[in-house]
């Protein structure tokens, strides 16, 4: 597999488990410091601050790709014939639309942080930098609905593109089983 | 019509056509920033404020730590612990799991988790004995929805957030009420088996295996000790033991039961991630809820509710029914996100401790945990138990009655969940 596919097919897990890793890693920092050295350092918290909001971003968009997204279905599924496909298809276009317009805010919103730059309370960072997240996080959920769709459609349209057939009714596939819900 | 049904319409149109949760909240909240005209970057502003508070980093902690012992071979040791200390009765394999569910339920904080890592073992177990397997399917679900009601808790620690409780005193309130859920369902198990014959052939109850058990598992038993010792002896914070969990859980999976490898540690975290993910539901919901000084649901449903009834009971048994209607298509956590803050000013200003409805809302999510079509823990006891979700869902029916009964008994007796928080901490008001 070449460094593009695993990209492709790993990106935004691969940054989610660090973002993970990394507030795991400095909230315990903060405890044993505490504890060693009788005195904690102040960055733990933001930048467990920062890698929380990394890791719901690029989990919401491994969860497009896994189709994984809570969505309530049994008004969609109980529909008669061709119609599900069509409701799904709409509810999709909505999902879509939204995805485009909190690129379109996030990049009003990050132009005010970037004219008008604040620092972070202890590391001192541009603002910019950590909260650009939204705009990226939206941007590859958006991604990889389109991805879903050029997919299904390369497939030869079969089942549902954006969510588990199991979740509409029908049997699950092997490549749809993976276990989690909170 | 009012701006504020517009928006709710909204809402209930694009759940309805099946529009992924946090899309519909965010899109009705789009429609209600656009009604008032306010600017829209408050979505993009609170859509990463929303994410940094820090308790909010107990959650994926949690369900890491929760994981990672599952995996790690803690689960196996929790159920050596209950068999020995049940001993022969009958249905004593019924019991065991749910003694089990309750020992992992203080080391996961999550119902479906507690149900596969239980289940799992205990499941063909109870089939091996000749139990019904549909019936040996629904104690595990029922008991596995332990889960999230005894400490540490997801479900309760996003209530918590939500509402802005202390997660400490809601853990603390978890404890009793938790031990009166497990109780319920050894009896309505004991009950069942002894009307069916099943069981009751092991060995008697004597200390020496108990406690030979107890040594094999001291260290899956020292987790809890540790989370809720150093929560409640103020040594850190439920964020720094969710930490300290993750670690506690990595060194004894790879260096005392050697069961971890750095492939389970991966999945573990993949498996985190997609929980994670789904937490993006957060941020558009309190962007809308910045916009109470206009758009006030709470006060709208209190004024419709209060004008049936001011009872607290009987508000709080609607409240009830509602939850577990909604559970029933609903995944709780999104449930939990949602609806606290639009019935939790109504139940205060009924003179109900938030603490106390921290913990109903939980039990009425663990019956949701259990009802079809959506149904967490009945997913995984159908997997983990080979027969169809239909047929597990109708054997789960008494424990469900059970679990009921349980809320019950911890509405009439607000005191049985709110007396340990309030002597360790003292009233909150």
């Amino acid at each position: 597999m070449g460094p593009f596919r695993w990209l492709e097919r790993h990106l935004e897990e691969a940054l989610c488990c660090i973002a993970l890793s990394v507030i795991a890693c400095s909230v315990f920092f903060q405890v044993v410091m505490r504890y060693a050295f009788g005195s904690a350092p102040h960055w733990t918290e933001e930048v467990a601050a920062f890698s929380m909001a990394w890791a719901v971003y690029m989990g919401a968009a491994f969860c497009v790709r896994e189709r994984f997204h809570i969505r309530i279905l049994v008004g969609a599924s109980s529909l008669p014939g061709r119609l599900p496909i069509w409701v799904i298809f709409l509810a999709d276009l909505c999902f879509a639309f939204f995805a485009a317009f909190m690129i379109k805010v996030g990049v009003e919103y990050l132009g005010v942080l970037w004219k008008y730059p604040s620092r972070t309370a202890s590391l001192g960072i541009n603002e910019f930098y950590p909260q650009s997240v939204i705009v990226i996080g939206y941007a590859l959920i958006l991604l990889r609905l389109i991805q879903l769709y050029v997919r299904w459609w390369a497939n030869g349209r079969q089942g549902y593109p954006s969510v588990r057939p199991e979740d509409m009714g029908l049997e699950p596939t092997e490549a749809s089983v993976t276990e989690g819900h909170l | 019509m009012s701006p504020l049904l517009l928006v709710l319409l909204a809402f209930l149109i694009l759940t309805l056509i099946g529009a992924p949760l946090f899309v519909s909240v965010g899109l009705a909240t789009v429609l209600a920033i656009f009604l008032i005209d306010l600017p829209y970057t408050l979505m993009a502003q609170t859509g990463y404020t929303s994410l940094t508070p820090f308790p909010l980093l107990t959650i994926p902690l949690f369900v890491l730590a929760g994981r990672l012992m599952e995996v790690g071979g803690m689960a196996n040791r929790m159920i050596a612990i209950a068999t020995r200390l049940v001993g022969a009765y009958r249905g004593s394999m019924g019991i065991v799991t749910v003694f089990a569910c309750m020992l992992f339920a203080a080391l996961s904080g999550s119902g479906p988790a507690t149900t596969a890592a239980i289940g799992s073992v205990t499941v063909p177990a109870m089939k091996r004995e000749g139990y019904d397997v549909p019936f040996a399917a629904g104690i595990a679900a029922s008991a596995g929805a332990l889960g999230s009601l005894i400490p540490p808790s997801n479900l309760l620690i996003i209530y918590g957030l939500v509402s802005e409780t202390s997660i400490p005193r809601l853990f603390l309130a978890g404890i009793i009420p938790g031990i009166l859920v497990t109780l319920l369902l050894v009896a309505t198990t004991f009950i069942i088996s002894v009307r069916r014959g099943y069981g009751g052939t092991e060995a008697k109850f004597t200390w020496q295996p108990f406690l030979h058990a107890m040594w094999d598992g001291k260290w899956a038993i020292g987790a809890p000790v540790l989370i809720l010792g150093g929560i409640y002896g103020g040594i850190f914070t439920p964020t720094e033991a969710a930490a300290v969990a993750v670690f506690y859980a990595l060194f004894v999976g790879l260096f005392i039961y050697r069961e971890l490898s750095v492939k389970k540690v991966i999945d573990s975290l993949r498996f985190t991630a997609l929980l994670t993910g789904i937490l993006i539901l957060l941020t558009p919901t309190l962007a809308f809820g910045q916009l109470t000084a206009f758009y006030d649901v709470p006060a709208t449903i209190e004024t419709a509710i209060t004008s049936i009834t001011s009872s607290p009971f009987l508000v709080l048994l609607l409240i009830g029914l509602f939850y577990i209607f909604i559970g029933t298509f609903m995944e709780s956590i999104a449930q939990v996100i949602l609806f606290t803050s639009v019935f939790l000013p109504l139940v205060t200003s009924l003179g109900v401790d938030p603490v106390l409805f921290g913990i109903f809302t939980v039990i009425t999510c663990e019956i949701g945990f259990l009802t079809p079509p959506l149904g967490a823990n009945l997913t995984v006891a159908a997997r983990v138990s080979g027969v169809t979700m239909e047929k597990i869902s109708v054997a789960v029916l008494p424990f469900i009655g059970a679990y009921i009964v349980g809320m019950v008994i911890l509405i009439i007796f607000p005191d049985l969940t709110l007396f340990l928080p309030n002597w360790f901490y003292g009233l909150s008001r």
